[in-house]
């Protein structure tokens, strides 16, 4: 079986590939043997996504191909089945590094096959520049995946040239890894039934375990330093940054939130861009009524409303002693500045 | 001039919707492509107006039922969304389901010239300048085909740009606002300019940008050769950390400077020197990225379910037309006569501020003692609430 089917289980050849084996989520779940093999893989892949990075297998028989290439679907299917947004997150970021360092790591004949079936994957028109080992892109396949990327060697401004952008073998694939990420948090196009999560319940349990341990460390979303959030806070960010949509309740508990705690309104608009209904104006009406623009200063909602609303899916040790989402905020705030600094271990987060 | 919501009376609203009628009626309108796919959107001159009610999630299947529609309903304010959508009458933006959405710039007076207003045929210019900038940008930095590139007078103090070409109408908010960094020259690394420093592992040939100012540079220094020695000692002082003796030791080596800006390469090349110090290149390259990059209105370009008036149509706040206008004949288009669709018929108003226009290169000077005017001035002026319209002298002036 080629192996790049199983390097790169994501992508659409992939999944044709599966099709092609005859096997379903459902075999996997309720079958025995070269099952449990399956099963342990995908635990483990989002086990590792979250608690740091994905391990590298051997590929060399035929079985270990089958193996890992089945190992995404179902892990995919787990994470969806646990619907917590924060893991759905972690795991995508964890999956786009994991190919991320694949790619590195090949010789430059291989990378470059690699890169030219991956970005046809992605429907990425990019021109090879033989002999300069560069590729050409589209203004537009550039900006589609460039939105993650912080560094100004990413900014259109400083690399455009007549519609086109050149890149170099390795950032090309930090695009790919950006492209693969966006895939992975958008997962399969159907929920799973609740009879595969229900058969799939003890892997499911012991991932919840890790994530539990993984949620209350350093949480590091990027620009927002989302460590004194309660896990409801950081829940809805995730949601926000991944470009769901969020009901009413939760996007003024939100809203609220980052007002309470002294977001400015410029701040807070900006970063709900990415939802799917972003309109400029009545974002921003919104967030300069909520902050007392009619006169009313808004205080968001403390924890049984939260959790009335189904706005509150995640409780960790620190909420069992607070009622309300500010008064954990200030909690941890508090603790933070009162504990001596100790080096950190930042997971790389892409956000 | 600020609009005055005053209130519109009944005779001159019936007046306006008339005349905006016969306009529909005789005009050809405009109809973007997929038409259907679009939301439309109206302001009717109906009991609420000139107060702006917005009439939305309104769709129509063929062009047929569009020109009745503006024949019979006449609105004040024509729109359609720059979005195509699934279900575009949908009232919730969700279950529209978003497909694709034009590119579009808008191009606004009041943003340009920032309160620096001298006159409105100046602001006018002024946008207009500001206008062929972005096109530039977007025709050699873009490479975007004229084809898919339409400039269209708002109707008011400026110009929309519609950008229609496949892969683009895919983009989305955050993509689109990157195309808004690039033309205001946001996030351009000066430094990187200045010492010509690749910004990633491939840039051997400068970038469009890097061309540009390495052009705006050199043309500035040799402006400055042509000057008067004082007044180009006031210009160099205005850059930061220059005082006059160092203004008056650049301008004696302006030459030398300049020549050492031909490198031959189309980048920039500066020469750092006691004189010429990095501090002071990074003052030059920021002044040369202000007069380069263009002034758009960000939401609206950000925006991608944004709604946009029709061009072709009428712009009920001053009667003048949305008006297309073709590539060629952009350099001499006036809006104060090639957007006006109504003729000099004389018309009885009453005029209730005392105001000047130019329309139709005509200079008209109305106050309270004014019983007619042309109509494209009249109606300008009753659209903006200036003037009302008075059917009875029309009468007894019919007599003479």
């Amino acid at each position: 079986m080629d192996e790049y089917f199983a390097l790169f289980p994501f992508t659409r050849a992939a999944s044709e590939c599966v099709r092609s084996l005859d096997f379903s989520v459902e075999d996997i779940v309720t079958g025995e043997g070269f099952s449990i093999e399956v099963l342990s893989r995908s635990s483990q892949r989002i086990k590792q996504a979250l608690e740091g990075e994905i391990g590298r297998v051997d590929l060399d028989e035929d079985i270990k191909v089958k193996t890992e290439l089945l190992s995404y679907p179902v892990a995919r299917v787990m994470v969806s089945c646990i619907n917590v947004h924060f893991l759905t997150q972690k795991y995508a970021n964890g999956e786009a590094q994991f190919a991320f360092r694949k790619l590195e790591s090949l010789n430059d004949g291989e990378a470059i096959t690699f890169i030219g079936r991956l970005l046809q994957d992605f429907n990425i028109e990019a021109e090879l520049i033989e002999d300069e080992n560069r590729y050409k892109f589209h203004f537009t396949d550039f900006v589609r995946f460039t939105s993650g990327l912080r560094d100004s060697r990413w900014n259109l401004v400083n690399v455009m040239n007549e519609g086109h952008v050149e890149l170099a073998k390795k950032e090309v694939m930090k695009i790919l890894q950006q492209a693969i990420r966006l895939k992975v948090l958008k997962g399969p196009p159907l929920k799973p039934s609740s009879k595969i999560c229900n058969s799939l319940s003890s892997d499911i349990k012991s991932i919840i375990a890790t994530l539990d341990s993984s949620m209350s460390k350093s949480g590091d979303f990027g620009a927002i330093d989302t460590e004194a959030y309660p896990p409801c806070i950081r829940e809805l960010i995730s949601l926000v940054q991944s470009g769901k949509s969020l009901s009413h309740t939760a996007r003024f508990a939100l809203t609220a939130f980052l007002a309470n705690i002294g977001m400015s309104a410029d701040d807070i608009v900006h970063f709900y861009e990415n939802s799917p209904d972003f309109d400029f104006e009545f974002t921003r009406y919104q967030v300069e009524h909520i902050m007392g623009s009619s006169g009313t200063e808004y205080t968001s909602p403390g924890c049984s409303t939260m959790e009335t609303y189904g706005n509150c899916n995640w409780k960790d040790k620190i909420c069992k002693s607070i009622s309300h989402p500010l008064s954990y905020y200030r909690k941890m705030s508090a603790r933070k500045r009162s504990s001596t600094r100790n080096a950190r271990n930042y997971t790389d987060v892409t956000v | 001039m600020q609009k005055r919501y005053s209130i519109m009376n009944s005779d001159t609203k019936l007046f306006l919707q008339n005349k905006f009628r016969e306009y529909y009626k005789n005009a050809r309108v405009d109809l973007p492509p997929k038409f259907n796919k679009r939301e439309w959107a109206f302001v009717l001159f109906d009991d609420a107006y000139p107060r702006l009610i917005m009439r939305r999630h309104k769709a129509f299947s063929s062009s047929v039922d569009i020109g009745t529609y503006l024949e019979t309903l006449t609105p004040a304010h024509v729109y359609h969304s720059t979005a195509y959508y699934k279900y575009p009458s949908a009232t919730k933006m969700i279950t529209k389901e978003w497909e694709a959405a034009d590119l579009i710039f808008d191009l606004d007076a009041d943003q340009i010239i920032n309160g620096d207003f001298r006159s409105y045929s100046h602001m006018l210019n002024a946008v207009k300048d500001e206008t062929k900038k972005l096109l530039t940008f977007l025709t050699e930095d873009f490479a975007l085909n004229e084809d898919y590139i339409r400039v269209v007078f708002s109707g008011g103090r400026g110009y929309h740009v519609h950008v229609r070409e496949e892969r683009l109408t895919k983009l989305g908010s955050h993509e689109r606002r990157e195309v808004i960094n690039y033309v205001s020259g946001n996030g351009l690394e000066a430094e990187y300019i200045i010492h010509h420093k690749k910004i990633n592992e491939c840039s051997e040939s400068p970038t469009r940008w890097e061309t540009r100012i390495a052009e705006w540079i050199e043309s500035y220094f040799k402006s400055l050769l042509e000057m008067q020695e004082s007044d180009a000692v006031e210009q160099l002082m205005s850059f930061k950390d220059v005082g006059r003796k160092k203004a008056k030791e650049i301008f004696e080596n302006l030459e030398d400077i300049i020549r050492n800006l031909d490198g031959g390469s189309d980048a920039p090349r500066l020469l750092i020197s006691r004189l010429t110090t990095e501090s002071f290149w990074k003052g030059v390259v920021r002044r040369a990225i202000l007069e380069l990059k263009v002034t758009v209105d960000e939401p609206v370009t950000a925006d991608t379910k944004r709604l946009i008036r029709l061009p072709s149509s009428l712009h009920g706040g001053s009667g003048f037309c949305v008006a297309p206008i073709d590539w060629d004949q952009f350099d001499d288009f006036d809006p104060l006569y090639d957007a006006i669709v109504f003729s000099d018929e004389m018309t009885p108003v009453r005029v209730l501020s005392k105001t000047t226009t130019d329309i139709k290169n005509e200079r008209i000077l109305a106050d309270e003692k004014t019983v007619e005017l042309p109509e494209h001035t009249a109606i300008y002026l009753m659209a903006r609430g200036y003037a009302e319209y008075e059917p009875r002298r029309s009468k007894s002036h019919q007599k003479q």
